[in-house]
């Protein structure tokens, strides 16, 4: 028995974040002042980690449009894709969210 | 008589949450000054016993606002996903509305 | 006296109902419309992209499981490795759990193969899933608009 529960915990613990969902993938409007091959492309990502369901704040999400207007600290950033997913693990999770566009 | 009271109370949960609607996802672009040209967009979609195949129906929403303000442009676009619950899984339908503000001329 | 209804035969056809109603089901997460330059979105050329993923109802799978192991003698044992498996997999979802989180991210530079000058418009997000019962496709779609030359 205690060979089983040892099997199954090692199972369990492997296993542990294997799965993740996505929930939304927005693509925000595209305004181009120059050719689309003169922009460079950014990202930024910032996550946050839930026990249990016990979670106060979303302070990642403005965490992360932070650092992406900081890879683009004197222009514009333009066709942002923001990826908002969630990474499964044991009791636990973590959110995320994940932004990428084009800089000039 | 217990059974009959349970089944008239039953009925009338059913029948009130007759259109029952909720919101499932919302979303909003920069709204503008201007706004004196409001545009708007519907997508339907009826449901029985929750048979749904496909989502074309939402792929018509940008040329529909786009044909209400030729030569502009729409922004402020406040996009609305409901569930509206006629009878439990019987009859459903999605509901995705999307308003907008035409923008013309100087203003773009 | 009245003789009860037999009722063998109502779990199977539910079952078989069930699974007809399941069979390539559409489920709409959520749709996003974007701005709309008029002039892209009526004389441009339309453009889908499509990124799907496989999902697996874990939760699904794990009572299926338990289910089938129930008479047999490693029933209990069935059971703590299912309870434990869906433990593991724990957080919010939209749709089934998929096994990869980066699967959509190539959206950008797919943006950019259909519409090389960048000028698009009418741009609508959604998010979808193709449910096929314990597996799913989880869909990001993308339609929108492009305006040709630079």
């Amino acid at each position: 028995m205690r060979r089983v529960c040892k099997g199954l915990f090692v199972l369990a613990a492997t296993l542990s974040g294997c799965t993740h969902s996505v929930h939304i993938n927005h693509t925000s409007d595209y305004r181009l002042t120059k050719p689309l091959s003169e922009y460079r492309v950014v990202e930024a990502k910032a996550d946050q980690r839930v026990i249990m369901g016990i979670v106060t704040q979303t302070d990642y999400v403005n965490a992360a449009y932070a650092a992406l207007e900081k890879t683009c600290p004197d222009g514009q950033v333009t066709g942002i894709q923001t990826r908002y997913s969630t990474s499964h693990g044991f009791l636990s999770w973590r959110n995320v969210v994940y932004m990428k566009g084009y800089c000039t | 008589m217990t059974m009959g009271r349970f089944k008239m109370a039953g009925l009338a949960l059913v029948f009130s949450l007759v259109g029952c609607t909720h919101m499932r996802s919302v979303s909003t672009t920069s709204i503008p000054a201007q706004r004196d040209k409001p545009v708007e967009a519907e997508a339907y979609r009826l449901i029985f016993f929750l048979m749904n195949f496909n989502n074309d129906y939402v792929h018509s929403l940008p040329r529909d606002l786009a044909k209400q303000c030729p030569n502009g442009r729409v922004e402020g676009v406040l996009t609305k996903h409901e569930d509206i619950i006629y009878f439990p899984l019987i009859a459903q339908a999605i509901r995705v509305t999307a308003t907008g503000y035409c923008q013309t001329g100087a203003a773009q | 006296m009245r003789t009860p209804l037999s009722t063998g035969w109502f779990g199977p056809s539910v079952l078989l109902l069930a699974m007809a109603l399941g069979q390539g089901c559409a489920i709409l997460h959520s749709a996003q419309v974007g701005d709309i330059d008029a002039q892209i979105v009526m004389e441009g050329k339309r453009f889908e992209i499509k990124i799907a993923e496989l999902g697996v109802d874990i939760e699904g799978m794990g009572d299926l499981a338990k289910d089938l192991g129930k008479s047999t003698k490693r029933a209990e044992e069935t059971n703590t490795a299912a309870d434990l498996i869906q433990m593991s997999n724990m957080g919010p979802s939209t749709g089934n759990p998929v096994f990869r989180v980066d699967y959509s991210d190539t959206l950008i530079e797919r943006i950019k193969e259909a519409c090389p000058s960048g000028r698009v418009s009418g741009l609508i997000s959604v998010r979808e899933t193709a449910s096929y019962g314990l597996l799913s496709g989880e869909i990001v779609k993308l339609i929108g608009y492009c305006a040709e030359g630079e």
